[in-house]
């Protein structure tokens, strides 16, 4: 291990970072959380420090700050859900999956339009002729496949978003 | 006197940093100094705990945050001042009236005094 992998700082820093990483949540709030987090751990290994040495200092400031998953989560908590829901759309990192699901929604939103009206029709046009039928009927088959498809859609890109989730 | 940790703290600890804050703005170190100091010695929080606590508050109003502009050699890492709103004050003076009732109920099912 080096001189710097050793530097207490640079540990605290390593903690937060792993702490503050697996957010939810927008740049600015991780940024803020991050130094706050960070000068905190600091204020308490000097305080430790002044009483034990180092690797006793370092291990009485992780100890007090507490479990570091179980902060992540607390963390998460906190951030409100609309900040949530544009972190999961808009993020660089989940650019795949994002796109499934707002495509997957668009096309079932799409499909169900020309499904729901056509049947509409089928229900009260009791008299059809030959050729509405047909256009009806090709634009409810067109309408069922794009819809059922969007949500296919849909349903991969949420599934991919939990593989991704239980591998981190 | 015994330990008071976890679970017994969680649904208490909103209200318990706005009290704090009542004494007067703080950063988070200085909130848990006077949580302890309060709690006679028998708080067992979990620090990181109080950070989620104080950006939920935020996000309610009822605190307010300022970067501290001394960082006093913690690398750059600045420090948060809070400090209580009016949103915040009557938030805690709820929070005690619930506190109040929820001792008094208990207190008298468990047969002890609050």
């Amino acid at each position: 291990m080096n001189e710097r992998e050793n530097d207490p700082i640079d540990v605290l820093r390593r903690h937060v970072e792993r702490t503050v990483a697996p957010l939810s949540a927008g740049r600015r709030r991780k940024a803020r959380v991050r130094e706050e987090l960070l000068a905190h751990l600091i204020g308490v290994y000097e305080q430790e420090s002044a009483r034990a040495p180092r690797a006793a200092a370092l291990d009485a400031t992780l100890r007090r700050f507490g479990d570091r998953d179980d902060l992540t989560r607390q963390l998460q908590a906190s951030v409100p859900p609309f900040e949530r829901i544009l972190v999961i759309l808009f993020s660089k990192e989940r650019r795949m999956w994002r796109w499934l699901v707002v495509g997957g929604f668009v096309a079932s939103l799409f499909g169900t339009s020309m499904v729901l009206p056509a049947l509409a029709k089928l229900r009260h046009q009791a008299d059809l002729h030959h050729e509405p039928y047909m256009a009806l009927a090709v634009a409810l088959m067109i309408g069922m496949v794009i819809a059922v498809a969007g949500l296919h859609l849909l349903a991969w890109g949420i599934a991919r978003r939990l593989r991704r989730t239980s591998a981190a | 006197m015994p330990d008071i940790a976890g679970d017994k703290l969680r649904g208490h600890l909103d209200s318990m940093v706005l009290a704090a804050l009542e004494r007067g703005e703080a950063h988070g170190l200085e909130v848990l100094r006077r949580l302890d100091a309060a709690g006679d010695g028998s708080l067992r929080l979990k620090e990181g705990s109080l950070y989620p606590a104080l950006y939920r508050l935020e996000d309610a109003g009822m605190v307010k945050a300022a970067w501290e502009e001394e960082t006093r050699g913690r690398r750059g890492a600045r420090r948060r001042i809070y400090r209580l709103t009016a949103r915040g004050s009557a938030a805690l003076a709820r929070g005690r009236t619930e506190w109040r009732t929820f001792a008094r109920v208990i207190g008298g099912i468990l047969g002890g005094t609050a």
